[in-house]
């Protein structure tokens, strides 16, 4: 009678066996995957390019040569600053920070004219940089211009 | 006896001459050692050289530097250092007196045009006589100018002086020295621009000196609080303007109501652009009111602040209009439109610093806020056009720029919640992971026992 309670018991347990196994195996192989997963997402994260450099930024893309022709100009982000660059009716590039010296508006390029302009109170530069006239007390700091290809790369000191 | 005394005449002056050239010898001897110790190795030294070299035959110099007088010798020190004999001007240029003599009787004969000091009073014209020769001036520095004599005549110095016989006014030595004159550009000159606040004080800042003449006396304090003497004295901004950028320098005097604001539009033009489009100009001219000072103030400017447009105390539109006239009505409606824009700035400002600490990147919405303040600024400056329209379309600009620095930075917040939520939840999946990689392992272990 032992003998058949023990017989009756064994069976039993090997039905239970493989279900418990299977499930394990399942959870055991969706965590692995979901590990993987959270550890390939902010590796892809950090391996992606940022979109834009901020902070110390020396040298930037201020803008493709086709963008600035003649008399014209452009604001361009140099690191967390606006930069403006510029052609001179006479064909010169130039680039200078586009923090007005004054109460820190963004300057522009005013064509025709030839000068540069910051709208928020009506101070003008040369296109040297120079105050021309209005409040801001400094001129504006020049920067380096580099043509590679067809990128105008600016550099600051 | 007429030959003694010739003879006597002749040995006091060859005693004399003895001693001009002992003493132009001593000069010229002490001028070697110095320059052999090295003591005149800076390039003013060898400028000083230079003066010494050109004016060593000069008996002015040679005499008045060796006297026992202490005053004429630091005098004639003094002297030497300045633009004056920098530029080969010697004393008998100004004072007359013949440099060549050694005798000092003939040296400095009345006769022969010896002038001496003159009188205080004297002094303009004294400067003026080459100061207002183009011709001999152009000699020396063609642009300098040769008006200032004219220009001191119509000054409020100069019209006491020529009117009241004032001798307390300044003259031309007041402001610029004596006989050691440097140019303005120079920074020891009491006329350089960061040094001309203290040059006027220390007669205008004097009330003993100033009484009698009803004005205040607390123009440097005043000044030394504003934004303009702020910048000019702590900054060092030398485009700042001092009392000459709106007083002038040799015309110096109060400015006229009617051109205060000429005299504040030497920078600040596009300010008066606006002001003179706007209803205020005919009115103030009506009441000839000064512009920009009876808000603004004159020498205590400070830096402006949206409380000006409406608040309880410090309301200058409040000054002129009442709570139910148009006016105020304008001042409420532009000053609703700035503050709006102020306080969204500042609340995504904390947003974006917020993320900032917690180490996002937050470089893009911390540009887009610069963007935004710039059309704050503008706005503010629009204020002077009295038209709720343009201020409104400044800051509607700058709300959008707002908005899209507050979308910016509440995006990097909830980045930084995700990033927090996401480690959380491969922590739980780890744990969870090595307590079902515990159970496998029972599991497998106790299957290979059965098996046994």
């Amino acid at each position: 009678m032992a003998n058949t309670h023990e017989m009756s018991k064994k069976p039993a347990r090997t039905v239970k066996e493989p279900a418990k196994r299977d499930f394990l195996t399942k959870s055991l192989a969706g965590l692995t995957t979901a590990l993987v997963g959270f550890i390939l997402y902010p590796l892809g994260k950090f391996l992606k390019q940022p979109p834009a450099a901020g902070g110390n930024v020396k040298r930037t893309l201020a803008a493709k040569v086709g963008e600035v022709p003649n008399d014209s100009g452009k604001i361009f982000r140099f690191g967390n600053d606006p930069g403006i660059i510029f052609r001179t009716p006479g064909g010169e590039l130039k680039a200078f920070t586009a923090v007005c010296t004054h109460l820190s508006c963004t300057v522009q390029y005013v064509p025709v004219e030839s000068y540069i302009l910051c709208a928020c109170h009506n101070g003008k530069y040369d296109l040297n940089g120079q105050v021309i006239s209005g409040p801001p007390p400094r001129p504006l700091e020049e920067y380096q211009v580099d043509i590679q290809g067809d990128d105008i790369m600016v550099t600051r000191a | 006896m007429q030959t003694e005394i010739h003879t006597m005449k002749a040995f006091h002056k060859l005693k004399k001459s003895c001693k001009a050239y002992l003493v132009t010898a001593t000069f010229g001897l002490a001028y070697v050692m110095m320059a052999l110790a090295g003591l005149v190795a800076t390039s003013h030294a060898e400028s000083e050289a230079e003066i010494a070299d050109h004016l060593k035959d000069n008996s002015c110099v040679s005499c008045h530097l060796n006297e026992v007088d202490d005053d004429n010798t630091a005098m004639t020190e003094h002297f030497l250092k300045g633009i004056h004999a920098r530029r080969g001007v010697s004393c008998s240029d100004c004072h007359g007196g013949n440099p060549k003599a050694e005798d000092e009787d003939e040296a400095m004969d009345e006769d022969a045009g010896f002038i001496g000091a003159p009188d205080r009073e004297e002094i303009p014209k004294f400067c003026a006589k080459c100061h207002s020769d183009p011709n001999y001036i152009r000699g020396f520095n063609p642009n300098l100018p040769t008006d200032q004599y004219a220009k001191y005549m119509i000054s409020g110095h100069g019209k006491r002086l020529l009117k009241s016989n004032d001798d307390k006014v300044a003259v031309c030595t007041s402001c610029h020295g004596v006989h050691g004159i440097l140019p303005p550009n120079d920074p020891k000159s009491p006329v350089y621009v960061s040094n001309i606040p203290g040059t006027c004080s220390s007669c205008h800042s004097d009330s003993t000196y100033m009484s009698g003449r009803h004005i205040p006396v607390d123009q440097l304090d005043e000044y030394k609080t504003s934004v303009h003497g702020i910048a000019l004295l702590e900054n060092g901004d030398r485009g700042a303007p001092s009392c000459t950028g709106c007083h002038g320098s040799h015309d110096a005097r109060r400015p006229e109501p009617s051109g205060v604001a000429n005299t504040c539009a030497q920078c600040h033009n596009f300010i008066r652009e606006m002001f003179v489009a706007s209803p205020h100009k005919a009115a103030f001219d009506e009441e000839n009111i000064s512009e920009c000072e009876v808000c603004h103030g004159n020498h205590a400017i400070q830096k402006v602040t949206d409380d000006m447009l409406v608040s309880e105390d410090k309301s200058v539109c409040g000054e002129c209009h009442d709570s139910d006239s148009k006016g105020w009505k304008v001042a409420t409606d532009m000053s609703a439109h700035i503050v709006a824009l102020r306080n969204q700035i500042d609340s995504i400002t904390l947003i974006v610093d917020s993320a900032r600490e917690i180490g996002m990147d937050a470089e893009d919405a911390i540009y887009i806020l610069k963007e935004a303040r710039n059309e704050l600024v503008k706005s503010r400056a629009l204020v002077h056009t009295f038209k709720t329209e343009d201020v409104a379309e400044v800051t509607k600009a700058g709300t959008e720029k707002v908005q899209e620095a507050g979308v910016a930075g509440r995006g990097l917040m909830e980045q930084f919640h995700f990033r927090k939520r996401g480690f959380l939840l491969s922590l739980a999946v780890i744990l969870l992971l090595s307590v079902l990689l515990t159970l496998k392992i029972r599991s497998l272990s106790g299957s290979s026992k059965i098996e046994e």
